[in-house]
This record gives C-alpha cells, sequence and structure tokens, in this order.
C-alpha cells in the first residue's frame, strides 16, 4: 500500500478545511468592506 | 460693503485655495490662512476648537469640496427629525440604544472618515459613529433620550458633511452584499479545486514522462476528476444555470457556449478516468472555471459600482416639501407623502415639489426642466404650477392638486417607464459569434471522430476528438466583450462620466443621428447680456437696483457689468413687479429696470430710434431690458441664453466623425431656429431644428428615427421633458445641472456637465469595438490554427492544456490594454 493513498486524501482535508475557514470568514461579512478598514489603519497611526 | 465688492471680484485680487475646502478665494496672498467663505472660516474654527486640524494633513491634496447644497442643507436636516417619516428604519437594541444607518456626502478620502468618528465624543449621548467607505454611509448607535440623529446631522453639516435618509433600497444593499459573498465564496472554491487539479495535473504529466504505476495513475486520475466534478457542479453550477435559462427563454446567452464547453469537459475528464489512459481534461476544467468566476466577479462589481454612484448623485436630488399645517405650523416633509388638498410652501431657489394651485404670493417660475421654456414664466395667484419646476423670486403658497404619480412629472416618469421597457435587447457580438462558434466546433468534432475512426480506430478518434474540444476554447470570446466595456465603464467613472448599460458604448461606434435638446443642453439654460446699448457710465445705477433683486435676469445684468468700478450707494424706496421690472431711488435719481410695458406704465417714453433697436432684438429672438434714468432711457440690454462654451467644437469634431445633428426643444420655434442658424454660422451642420416639441412629441421624434434604422439614435438632454426620449433611445445621454427624472432615464449620465464629454464618449466606443473585435480576432486565429493542428493529430495533450490558459491570459491582457477614456490615471 503506497503512503500516495493516505498522504493524498489528508493534504487535500488539509486544503479542504482552510477552505472552509476562509468560507466561514466570507459568509460572516468580514470581507463586506474592503476600503474602511484600510483607511482606519491611517487614522489608528496617527493617533499614537 | 465696497470693500467687499472689491475681493469678490477676480480681477483685482489674486486666488489661493481656501485653506479649509480648497475653492479658489480672492482674498491676498500674505494671509496665513484664507477662506472662500465665512462658512469654510467657521468650519476651520470648529475643527480647531476641537484639536481636530490633523485633518488638514491627512486629508488629500487639492481637495475642493462642492458647495452645491449647502443652502438646502437646513431642509435636509429637518427631514431626520421625523426619522419614520422619512422611511428609515431605527433599531433599538437590548441595552436601549438605538442604531441608524444613514446616507453621507461630502467623503472624499480618509481624512473624512477620521473627522467624522473623532466629532462622536463631542456629542453627549452618541456612542459610535462608523463611516463606511464602501457605500458612505454612516451607523449611529445613540441614546434616544440623550440625543437624536438631526443634532448629529447639524453638527455634521457645519463640517461639510450632510446625512441623508439611505435611500438605497435595504434589500438592494443586502442582496448586494448577499451576492458578493456568494461569487467570493465561489471564487475561492473554484481556486481550491483549480490549484488541486492541476497539481495532480502536473503529477500525471510528470509520471507521463519519468513512468509512473498503473495504480498510482488510476488514483491520481480519478481524485482529479472527481475535484474537477465537484468545482462544476459548485461554482461552475452559475454557468449551467443561466444557460438552462437561456435556453429554457430561447434568448442566446454567452452561458451557453461557456456551459457546453464546461459540460464537454466534464465527458472528457470521467471518460478519461474511466478509461484510465490518454489526455486528462480534469485540470483544464477546473481552472476553466475558476477563470470564468472570476470574470464574472469583476463584471458584477464594475456594474454595481456604476449604479451605486449613479445613486448617490441621485440622492442629493431628494426633494423635500414645506407642508403648512392647518395650526400654522410648518412640518417639513418628503414630496412623495404630500397629498391632494395639502398647503404647501416654496421659498425662493426651491424646486415646487407637486403640481398646484398659487393660493398666495407672486413670483416667476423657471420651467425650463419640464417644459425646455427658457424664459421664466411670471405666475400669480391662482395660476397652475407643475411640480419639478423652480421658483425664482419670491415666496409661493401653493394648494396642492396632484402629487407623486399622478403629477405631470409623474406622467412622464411614467412614459419614461414603458419607453425603458420597449428597449429590444441587444444580442452582442459575443453570443452571436460564440454561437456559431459552438456549432463550427462541434461539426468539426463530429467530423474529427468519424474521419479517424475510419482511418484509424475509436480510441484515437476519440482522443483527438477532446483534443480539439479543449483546446478549442470560447472563453476568450466570452470574456473580452465584457471585459473591453468593463474597463471602459471603469475609466469613464473616474471621468464622471456614469454609463449603465454598457451596451450603449457598443452602438455609438457607428455614426447615426444625435439629437440635442436645446435649453440646458445645447445652451447654458440661463440668461445672460448679449449686448448693451448705451453709456457705459449709467451701468452702475443698473448694478446698483439688479444687486437687490433675485431674478435671473437681474442675475445676469450684475454678472455682465464689470462691479470693480461700481459705487456702492444704497437703492431706496425700491419697487418691483413680476413679469415687467423694478425701480428704485439711487444717490437720489429715480431708475427704472424693466420691459416696454414697465416703463409705459411708469410713463417712461421710448424713442422710436429705441425702439427699431428693440425690434432688431426681437428678431433674433433676444429678450430686452430698458434702464431709465431720471424717467429718461438710458439704455437697453439685449439677453439671450447663451450656446455653451464647449458647443461649437464638440458639435463639429461630432459632425465630422459623421454623425447627423438635429435639435429637438421644446421651446419656441423662433427662438431653436436662431441658435440654429447661430451655430451654423460657425461652421456646425445642423440637419434638422424641432421646436415646440412636448415629451411626447420629442417620443414620437426618436421613434421614428430608430424606426429609420440609418444608423443608431442618440439623445442628450437634461430635464424632464427629455426623459421619456432619453429612455428609448438606442443612447440617451443626459447632462449635469438638469432634472433627476432625466438621469433615472438616461443610461449614461454625464456628471461633469461637459458636452465635450459626448466626443470622448464616441471616441471611447470606437475604440471599445475596436478592442473587442481585436480580441476576437486573435481568439478566433488562435482557435482557427490550434483546433487545425487538433484535428491533424499533431496536438500533444500537454501542450493543449499549455495552451489553454494562455490564450486566455492574453485576451485579458489586450482587453486591459484597450484605448477608451485614454490619458485617465487609474488610483
Amino acid at each position: 500500500m503506497s503512503v500516495l493513498y493516505i498522504a493524498l486524501p489528508v493534504a487535500l482535508l488539509l486544503g479542504g478545511s482552510a477552505l472552509l475557514a476562509c468560507w466561514v470568514c466570507i459568509r460572516s461579512g468580514q470581507y463586506d468592506d474592503l476600503e474602511t478598514p484600510s483607511v482606519k489603519l491611517l487614522n489608528d497611526e496617527l493617533k499614537q | 460693503m465696497q470693500n467687499a465688492l472689491e475681493n469678490l471680484n477676480p480681477l483685482t485680487s489674486t486666488t489661493q485655495p481656501c485653506s479649509h475646502c480648497g475653492l479658489p478665494t480672492f482674498c491676498r496672498q500674505d494671509d496665513l490662512r484664507v477662506f472662500c467663505c465665512s462658512g469654510c472660516m467657521g468650519a476651520y474654527a470648529i475643527i480647531r476648537e476641537l484639536g481636530l486640524e490633523d485633518f488638514y494633513a491627512l486629508r488629500s491634496p487639492r481637495l475642493v469640496t462642492s458647495l452645491e447644497g449647502v443652502a438646502a442643507e437646513s431642509s435636509r436636516s429637518a427631514i431626520l427629525e421625523d426619522l419614520q417619516a422619512a422611511g428609515v428604519e431605527v433599531h433599538t437594541m437590548a441595552d436601549g440604544m438605538c442604531s441608524v444607518r444613514l446616507a453621507v456626502d461630502g467623503l472624499h478620502c480618509a481624512a473624512c472618515s477620521w473627522l467624522i468618528e473623532r466629532m462622536q465624543p463631542t456629542i453627549p449621548g452618541l456612542k459610535s459613529a462608523q463611516v463606511r467607505m464602501s457605500d458612505h454611509t454612516i451607523e449611529l448607535i445613540y441614546d434616544p433620550f440623550r440625543t437624536q440623529p438631526v443634532t448629529v446631522s447639524t453638527r455634521l453639516a457645519k463640517l461639510g458633511y450632510s446625512l441623508s435618509p439611505w435611500t438605497v433600497d435595504k434589500e438592494d444593499n443586502q442582496g448586494f452584499l448577499q451576492q458578493q459573498r456568494d461569487h467570493w465564496a465561489g471564487i475561492a472554491l473554484a481556486a481550491f479545486f483549480a490549484a488541486n487539479a492541476m497539481w495532480i495535473g502536473v503529477a500525471l504529466y510528470a509520471g507521463e514522462s519519468t513512468g509512473i504505476s498503473r495504480g498510482h495513475e488510476y488514483f491520481l486520475r480519478w481524485v482529479g476528476t472527481v475535484l474537477a466534478l465537484f468545482a462544476a457542479i459548485f461554482p461552475g453550477r452559475l454557468f449551467f444555470q443561466t444557460a438552462w435559462q437561456a435556453i429554457r427563454t430561447r434568448t442566446p446567452h454567452v452561458d451557453i457556449p461557456v456551459a457546453l464547453s464546461l459540460l464537454m469537459g466534464v465527458i472528457g475528464s470521467v471518460m478519461g478516468a474511466a478509461r484510465g489512459v490518454g489526455q486528462i481534461y480534469f485540470d483544464s476544467l477546473a481552472s476553466l472555471i475558476l477563470l470564468l468566476r472570476i470574470g464574472r466577479y469583476l463584471q458584477f462589481r464594475s456594474q454595481y459600482r456604476t449604479s451605486l454612484s449613479l445613486a448617490h448623485q441621485l440622492r442629493w436630488n431628494a426633494v423635500t416639501a414645506t407642508r403648512l399645517e392647518a395650526d400654522g405650523t410648518k412640518t417639513i416633509v418628503p414630496a412623495s407623502r404630500l397629498q391632494v388638498g395639502d398647503r404647501i410652501e416654496v421659498r425662493p431657489g426651491e424646486a415646487i415639489p407637486a403640481d398646484g394651485l398659487v393660493t398666495h404670493g407672486a413670483s416667476s417660475v423657471n420651467t425650463s426642466l419640464v417644459n425646455g421654456e427658457s424664459n421664466p414664466a411670471s405666475i400669480f395667484i391662482g395660476h397652475s404650477v407643475d411640480g419639478g419646476t423652480t421658483n425664482i423670486t419670491a415666496p409661493l403658497t401653493i394648494a396642492v392638486t396632484a402629487a407623486g404619480a399622478s403629477s405631470r412629472v409623474g406622467r412622464l416618469m411614467e412614459l419614461v417607464r414603458n419607453a425603458s421597457s420597449h428597449r429590444t435587447p441587444l444580442i452582442m457580438a459575443a453570443d452571436r459569434l460564440s454561437k456559431w462558434f459552438v456549432v463550427v466546433v462541434l461539426t468539426l468534432a463530429i467530423a474529427t471522430w468519424l474521419a479517424w475512426s475510419i482511418l484509424a480506430n475509436t480510441a484515437i478518434a476519440t482522443q483527438h476528438t477532446m483534443a480539439l474540444l479543449t483546446i478549442a476554447c470560447p472563453c476568450a470570446l466570452a470574456l473580452a466583450a465584457p471585459l473591453v466595456i468593463t474597463v471602459a465603464l471603469g475609466r469613464a467613472a473616474r471621468r464622471q462620466i456614469w454609463i449603465r448599460d454598457g451596451n450603449c458604448l457598443e452602438r455609438m461606434a457607428v455614426p447615426g443621428t444625435l439629437w440635442l435638446d436645446k435649453t440646458g443642453t445645447l445652451t447654458c439654460g440661463h440668461m445672460a447680456v448679449q449686448k448693451w446699448h448705451g453709456d457705459d457710465e449709467v451701468l452702475h445705477y443698473a448694478a446698483v437696483l439688479e444687486q437687490t433683486i433675485h431674478h435671473p435676469i437681474a442675475k445676469a445684468i450684475c454678472a455682465f457689468i464689470n462691479l470693480e468700478n461700481v459705487q456702492w450707494i444704497r437703492a431706496i424706496e425700491l419697487e418691483y413687479r413680476i413679469g415687467k421690472g423694478a425701480k428704485g431711488l439711487v444717490d437720489g435719481i429715480s431708475i427704472m429696470i424693466g420691459n416696454e410695458a414697465w416703463m409705459c406704465e411708469q410713463g417712461v417714453l421710448i424713442s422710436d430710434e429705441w425702439l427699431a433697436l428693440q425690434s432688431s432684438a426681437f428678431s433674433q429672438n433676444h429678450s430686452v431690458v430698458w434702464l431709465a434714468v431720471a424717467d429718461s432711457i438710458r439704455g437697453m440690454f439685449e439677453l439671450s441664453d447663451p450656446v455653451r462654451a464647449d458647443a461649437v467644437p464638440t458639435l463639429r469634431s461630432i459632425s465630422a466623425m459623421g454623425w447627423r445633428l438635429g435639435i429637438l426643444s421644446g421651446d419656441r420655434q423662433e427662438i431653436v431656429d436662431s441658435v440654429t442658424s447661430l451655430l451654423r454660422e460657425d461652421g456646425v451642420p445642423i440637419d434638422a431644428a424641432l421646436g415646440q416639441q412636448s415629451p411626447e412629441g420629442k417620443l414620437e421624434v426618436l421613434r421614428r428615427c430608430i424606426q429609420d434604422r440609418n444608423g443608431p439614435c442618440a439623445m442628450v438632454g437634461d430635464g424632464v421633458n427629455d426623459a421619456a426620449a432619453l429612455a428609448i433611445a438606442d443612447i440617451g445621454i443626459a447632462i449635469r445641472g438638469g432634472s433627476e427624472q432625466a438621469l433615472y432615464a438616461a443610461p449614461i449620465f454625464l456628471a461633469n456637465g461637459r458636452l465635450a464629454s459626448v466626443v470622448e464618449l464616441i471616441e471611447a466606443s470606437v475604440s471599445v469595438v475596436r478592442g473587442i473585435r481585436r480580441c476576437f480576432l486573435a481568439s478566433l486565429v488562435y482557435n482557427a490554427v490550434t483546433m487545425t493542428l487538433a484535428i491533424m493529430g499533431w496536438i500533444h495533450p500537454l501542450f493543449a492544456a499549455v495552451l489553454m490558459p494562455i490564450s486566455g491570459l492574453t485576451v485579458l491582457a489586450m482587453a486591459m490594454s484597450t484605448k477608451a477614456f485614454p490619458g485617465t490615471r487609474t488610483k
């Protein structure tokens, strides 16, 4: 039994879990506004 | 006072941008800080008081704030007093706080959001104020017992940001966010499947050249195929769905060939996996789905951006009305909530929100937006007024006779909606080409299979056919046109040309007929003095008297007179008569300004010599205003609505491009004729000049023009009376400065108010069509060459897999390099 039969599904599962995390982030609305956070960063820097 | 006038005169002072808003000022240069007006000075003082001076360091350089709408600010703030009435949703949270989302106007850059959010601690009871730059909204969380949104609004208004009800449909916005999430999720999924399918593909190709065990090859093939199938089922489902819908409604759609090609990829992958030998397809299939999903998202985003920017523009035209209640109080309500029988007050400079009868007051009304008439109409008690016209001189009280959909404007909008829905959908070149493409590829595939079955065996035949189907990629065809148009739309938007319907850009490439509205489109839309007959030394009397009057003619005369030489003396014993003129005492001398009827009424005699001058002015359709000093005529102003400065060069270049030009106006035929002859003198060939056109008449002219099928029919207009024509035209272009109704109707909106942008549009259209053709050509050449090779059986599977994405990327690069709207810098 080659290691490939175990390694490939494991690799896909690992990738799949990252995909799931990404999916959850998208669905939770984290990416809805990509402009304001980049602007906010500037503001916070100035505050310090 | 004289000092103030001097400061206002651009000739006597150097200009330096205002320290607050960046508009030019007329102050001395040695001042440390200069301001264009006391408003900006006040705003600066507030900002400094709050210790927020960093704002000036943070904001974008050369920022120019628009001063438009500042006057209307108070009424806008007032509408927030009754949030329920304004249709704003207020959420009450568990801790008793309220949250509300409002639109912010005036946001430009990081500094704006910073400044607004720093306001929050200065307002007691305001828990948080979060600005969202992507759709220019703000979320206020506040304690309803300690503060109200209207307080925040008044505070922000002082800084130059105005709040208004969030008029973009809440469901629309939710829908957008949902769709955007779907797109991203789809892209993420597709990328996952594509990347994994690709490395499995690499393993197989490597195995082919270095040797691979049978068992491993089968395993890898099946895993790759399953991944590609998932890609087709989840992120690829979108294409099958739209294709299926298109087939059911029998409308050709780009997704039909795309779906077919995906389907072939699926069949190819499964067959390849089942046979276990020969070419693999799953990697191409998965990466094709990824590319298509990315393209689809870019298209969706740019379309939404355009419509959103337009919504921003339109929101500021939201009309409010001042309703007089039975107990004598005044309430400000949205115009849409007016009802028949309501009494409303309309101040000078405000738009009349509904049709009605004047019950109190006398004024003149600018009706150019509704019927194209360039001269203001005089209005007295008992006269009826149309909604959408603008009150000019004095406050009016109006009893509403028709509001909303039943008003004149409402009925015109109904016309617009009908015209829009009758527009036949233009079948894009991509659809036509890809339809043929699919037919050709399918025929060739069958022929190839049959030929190779006879020449060799079915296994080789299937292999070659599959190679053909893989390499034949309609994706360039499907992507090119939308991409080129999307790029052009984005660049246009940065030039303040908003294009809602990308097809319009394609249509303008061929010369056709261009109809132009006169008032406000060809001309400036307001009066200006053309000529002054008389001594210059009496002009300052006219200036002094006219300064006191809010009337377009008075404004025009003041603009004409060089205020530098005016000796500022107060005019006393002023008297006005609507539609006639004014008189007053300046320096003890009686001064009268007005038309012939006014002079006669005042007993001033006009000599025959002067009357001859008047009739020659009338023959050119100029309006005439007399100036009498000490009861004798001393001069005569000739006024007319001047042609826009950029009209002549613009029209010349448009006609040089082969377009026929026509004028379509609601104004009197004589005025239209005089403008036409003026333009013709300047070498602009005007083929037709139609005056006295009702909105319905304009619609009919456009309809006939479209039926002639003599090239595309374009319409440029700015008013309500153009709206229906703009909606039915092949290319409807609304120009800024007019009414929102025209903007709703037209697929193209020139927010920069420049007529010259029409030339840019036509040029952009030509390069867009050229760019699309170039992409098509490249794609067709690629397909012809590679398909021939595949049919001959010379294409190696590895080579096909590499070529396919390269062809797609080439088309992408070509589309991006289209020369539409050149010289527009990207962000």
